[in-house]
């Protein structure tokens, strides 16, 4: 019998918490400044659209393309752990997580008429779209993501290389 | 005497550990939102709500705990929170995802997987605290019960 006691005690508690929770979080919400939606859009549509409606996204084919004519310079934005394990055969390791560090080596080398491709894994992984976005803030007029670069250049089994050394040398 | 006043020190503790961990996530919701994105658990449509109120869940458990009302739903819900929040960081150290940052990596199971690990132990520790503390508000329970019989 006490054990059914407590236990009811338990659940009707557990549910009034759980609605002033929720009462109060939609109220907080509704009220301030820089109130979410409640129902947000996270397609990767939506994600690479930027705030002036311009799509970053760039096709695997035709990142290949532009790796092929020499017009772009790509980026992978992972870890030099991740890029020396296996990376695109045209990329360069500008690891998103030391940005200051490794920037300061290649910026002078980034060609400004050039289309810049940046890339990481996963279709949710956001290192890519950092570090689009904080090259467009630098001035860089043509950059692009190559959204789960890696996995798709795989899968279309396009060329790769291991090793290497970060930089634009490499 | 001396229990007694250990577990009502624990239970503060435990409040003021989830009020704290809550500030953040309320004053920050996008960030937040982001953050459960990352974990690729939830569908895309419970992102944001669960971002809105799940901070507040933490709140109000948290200041429940601290000023002694509603104890026993409340460490229910803190201790079901730490057990979702524990199986969402393993599930992703076992499928290799980096929760930082949604993506996958072979250095989740170096160094980003140490700082899983350490996660996942620290909140074992909440979690036994707050399974000690609800079995202790069931023994109560049923000694008061037992005495008014």
């Amino acid at each position: 019998m006490e054990n059914k006691n407590f236990v009811c005690r338990c659940i009707y508690q557990t549910v009034a918490v759980v609605f002033v929770s929720a009462v109060i979080g939609v109220c907080i919400n509704s009220v301030r400044s820089d109130r979410v939606p409640l129902i947000g859009d996270w397609s990767v549509k939506s994600q690479m659209t930027l705030d002036t409606g311009e799509n970053i996204e760039i096709s695997v084919h035709d990142a290949r393309q532009l790796c092929l004519d020499g017009k772009a310079i790509v980026l992978d934005a992972r870890s030099p752990e991740d890029y020396q394990a296996g990376h695109i055969d045209c990329a360069v390791n500008l690891p998103w997580v030391s940005f200051d560090e490794y920037f300061q080596n290649i910026s002078e080398k980034l060609p400004e008429d050039k289309t810049i491709i940046t890339y990481c894994d996963g279709e949710t992984c956001n290192l890519s779209k950092e570090l689009a976005m904080m090259l467009t803030d630098l001035g860089f007029k043509d950059v692009k993501v190559l959204v789960n670069g890696w996995s798709v250049w795989v899968q279309n089994q396009f060329p790769t290389e291991t090793g290497g050394k970060e930089g634009i040398e490499s | 005497m001396i229990k007694k006043r250990i577990i009502i020190a624990m239970r503060i503790a435990l409040g003021i550990v989830f009020v704290y961990a809550s500030i953040d996530k309320i004053i920050h919701p996008a960030a937040f939102a982001e953050a459960i994105f990352n974990y690729q658990i939830l569908p895309d449509q419970l992102i944001n709500i669960t971002a809105v109120v799940l901070p507040c869940l933490e709140l109000c458990a948290g200041v429940c705990l601290i000023f002694g009302k509603w104890i026993p739903g409340s460490l229910f819900i803190i201790a079901l929170l730490l057990l979702i929040f524990m199986s969402a960081l393993i599930f992703n150290l076992a499928r290799g995802l980096n929760i930082h940052c949604g993506c996958f990596s072979t250095s989740v199971q170096t160094i980003e997987g140490s700082s899983m690990i350490l996660t996942v132990l620290r909140d074992c520790i909440f979690l036994a605290t707050a399974l000690f503390l609800l079995f202790n508000c069931y023994s109560e329970s049923r000694n008061e019960l037992k005495t008014e019989g």
